[in-house]
């Protein structure tokens, strides 16, 4: 470590952090305003370009966060190329084109692109996650992802399944029962989940580093037992509120009292939803990323529900009301949350890390098209 | 002299370095070493307001330089700011963008949409109208839609006898008529994509006299809406009206990522389809005309709308500030406006006095 006692002394930045066992923080320079101007510019001219801008679009909005993202003395960076996430995203309008009118033409087509897409969605997925993170550099080395296409198809074909099959199914024989039992699938969707974050987070990897990752799929999915258990109590509560709402509406003052109970409680379960949803997100996500870590490494998440959902209650309320115009204020603040509730501890610094040598660039169309198909690949 | 953090690409060890721009060559010196890199080599990464800036070199290496004194340095190293950088450096040129892009989104809604619809329906085989017509008809008798007519088969004869007054030599397609008993869609008459329409058991008993005849001018009334139907057919008003749509769909469904409009498929899109208010005149001066060519008179259609109208209440006893709003801001121009406008038609030309009996 003697190399880097003389780094020490002459650190433009306080850079104390790295020899002392005190956990390392995030910062962010960004701001609301200055990414509200790139933000609208980028929107104009992807529409303008009818959506071809959006790959440059895309790039330099992760340009902006990633590099006024800092930790250690050092930032983040994206280096990806914006023609592939292109191909990648005419890709994706080619698949969705053809998923979207393929049993307009006959059963058989439809059929067939609903094959294909089940077939080939693991492998995109695994691409996208490949092309993401080794575009993704930090301290001069990328990150990467080492995740085999064996596991990929054993972790993403039954939930890419799950939402393509159905819609084909009442496409290709409607009002059969047997088409509603597909439905089922979605009580696996805890574990499926599980293993997904546990694909995505266990092949991790920061230059030579391989990211060790200690949470189990099951404990991953602990969170939806919560929700499940939170959820029935719930609804025993919500059936107590209307049967009262009801049996009150009866007599005089209760014909007023009812409905407004009736409304309250329908308000209520969309706000169990929305908590419920936030509640496995923030869990998920503290688990996953806390469990991760490299070698002489920790990473600890500690976002909190309660401070999330004021946060996301005023995003989304601030967005409405101003049309939209919110948007890029609300991704700055909850990036902000999202790093302040993060750290790291490297005890020895970062230089364990070196470089792989010849390390194979990914193509784009993964990312592209996962992305655009909503699919959450936020990290 | 400018300070910044060199990385070599090769660890991840961090090297404070001084950066000096001399004859074309970008020095960097540390305590332990020296680079040179030609400047036309350096990569130079948009800088942000408060983020460092990012160069990189040709051997894999880079540096970030924070801080307020690296404008200099860039400036030395030949950085231009591309047009975009520039466009959202400044407050007003960034409210400009707002207010196109705005333009841009309405432009695109009302003209570009409608435009590339029309495009992809006029690329549509025939075929694509027979197989949507029978699967529209096929999904309205399953859900009880369009259930077998309760009128007298004379009754029925005598109301198919009058579609072919209205038809013109060379239909597009070959027109049916069915009469069809409907609670759900009351008096009304639907024009389906295949050249099938559809009149309903409500209509027909709406233009009867007191004593449930057809006479003369129930015959005309229902000649004048079946031509207005055929207007929907002979004008392909369906199959464009559900290009449309469908597009909207696909494109809600790519933004939006809502692929419920998949599973509920074309045939329920078409029959909660409504033809825009552009068509519904169309097949209004469509019904006229195919009337007036063949001596008759169009007062017979707004005798019809004015039934259709008082059959339907509620439409008329909304507050009249509002029906105007409600009419502008949705598709379908309401009944009272279709009968204004066909009045007015009818003043045009004075020629053609009302003939009916």
């Amino acid at each position: 470590m003697t190399e880097h006692d003389q780094e020490h002394g002459s650190a433009v930045l306080p850079d104390a952090a790295v020899e002392t066992t005190a956990p390392l923080s995030f910062g962010f320079s960004g701001s609301g305003a200055e990414y509200f101007r790139i933000w609208i510019v980028n929107l104009l001219l992807s529409v303008a370009t009818l959506g071809i801008y959006s790959a440059w679009a895309k790039t330099r909005r992760l340009q902006y966060f990633y590099r006024n993202t800092q930790l250690a003395g050092a930032s983040f960076d994206f280096r990806g190329d914006p023609k592939a996430i292109l191909r990648g995203r005419l890709l994706a309008v080619i698949l969705l084109a053809a998923y979207h009118y393929a049993f307009g033409f006959s059963a058989m087509a439809g059929a067939t692109t609903v094959t294909l897409l089940v077939a080939g969605l693991p492998f995109m997925m695994r691409a996208a996650l490949r092309f993401r993170l080794s575009n993704t550099w930090y301290r001069g080395l990328p990150f990467g992802f080492a995740g085999d296409a064996k596991d990929a198809y054993r972790v993403y074909a039954l939930p890419m399944a799950m939402f393509i099959l159905p819609g084909a199914l009442v496409a290709l024989m409607p009002d059969t029962p047997m088409v509603r039992a597909i439905f089922l699938l979605y009580l696996c969707w805890p574990l499926m989940h599980g293993a997904m974050k546990r694909y995505q987070h266990g092949h991790l990897m920061y230059g030579d580093q391989r990211a060790e990752f200690g949470a189990t799929t099951t404990e991953l999915a602990a969170p939806y037992v919560g929700t499940v258990i939170a959820g029935i109590v719930f609804a025993v509560l919500y059936g107590i509120v209307i049967y009262l709402a009801t049996s009150t509406a009866i007599a005089g003052p209760g014909r007023i009292v009812g409905p407004v109970m009736i409304v309250l409680a329908v308000v209520l379960l969309y706000l169990f939803f929305i908590l419920a949803a936030l509640f496995v997100m923030v869990r998920m996500n503290n688990m996953a990323w806390s469990d991760t870590s490299f070698p002489g490494v920790r990473i600890v998440s500690s976002m909190r529900l309660r401070s999330y959902f004021r946060l996301q209650a005023v995003n989304v309320l601030l967005t409405l009301l101003t049309l939209g115009l919110y948007r890029p204020f609300a991704a700055v603040r909850t990036w902000r949350y999202r790093l302040a509730h993060a750290h790291v501890e490297a005890p020895g610094g970062f230089e364990a890390a070196t470089g792989l040598a010849g390390r194979r660039s990914v193509s784009a169309a993964g990312d592209g098209s996962a992305e655009f198909l909503g699919l959450d690949l936020s990290w | 002299m400018n300070t910044a953090h060199y990385f070599d690409g090769r660890s991840a060890r961090r090297h404070p370095v001084h950066l000096n721009v001399e004859a074309g060559k970008l020095l960097v010196s540390s305590p332990t070493f020296e680079r040179s890199y030609p400047v036309a080599t350096v990569a130079l990464a948009e800088p942000f307001a408060a983020a460092p800036a990012m160069l990189r070199f040709a051997d894999g290496a880079g540096c970030e330089i924070a801080g307020d004194s690296r404008r200099r340095l860039l400036d030395a190293l030949g950085y231009r700011k591309s047009a975009v950088e520039r466009w959202q450096d400044r407050w007003p040129a960034v409210l400009l963008a707002l207010a196109l892009l705005v333009a841009l989104l309405a432009l695109l809604y009302f003209r570009g949409l409608p435009a590339l619809a029309e495009r992809i329906a006029a690329e549509l085989p025939p075929s694509v109208d027979t197989r949507l017509g029978r699967s529209a008809l096929a999904s309205l008798e399953r859900h009880h839609v369009l259930e077998p007519s309760r009128l007298s088969d004379q009754r029925i004869a005598e109301v198919e006898a009058l579609l072919p007054g209205v038809l013109p030599a060379h239909p597009r397609m070959p027109v049916r008529l069915l009469v069809r008993n409907s609670p759900r869609l009351g008096a009304n008459a639907l024009a389906l994509p295949d050249g099938t329409i559809v009149v309903t058991d409500w209509m027909v008993r709406l233009v009867q006299t007191r004593n449930n005849q057809l006479d003369d001018s129930g015959r005309e009334q229902l000649s004048a809406v079946l031509a207005h139907e055929v207007g929907h057919i002979e004008h392909r008003h369906a199959t464009r009206a559900m290009t449309g749509s469908s597009l909207m769909a696909a494109l809600s469904a790519a933004l939006f990522g809502d692929f419920s409009a998949v599973a509920a498929g074309v045939p329920a899109l078409l029959t909660q389809m409504q033809y825009s208010r552009a068509m519904e005149l169309d097949a209004d001066d469509y019904a006229v005309a195919r009337l007036r060519r063949q001596g008759r008179s169009p007062a017979a259609f707004i005798e019809a709308l004015e039934a259709l109208e008082e059959q339907a209440p509620d439409e008329s006893s909304t507050p009249r500030w509002l029906r105007t709003t409600m009419s502008y801001m949705s598709t379908h121009p309401d009944t009272a406006e279709r009968i204004r406008r066909l009045e007015t038609l009818l003043d045009d030309a004075p020629g053609t006095a009302p003939s009916s009996q």
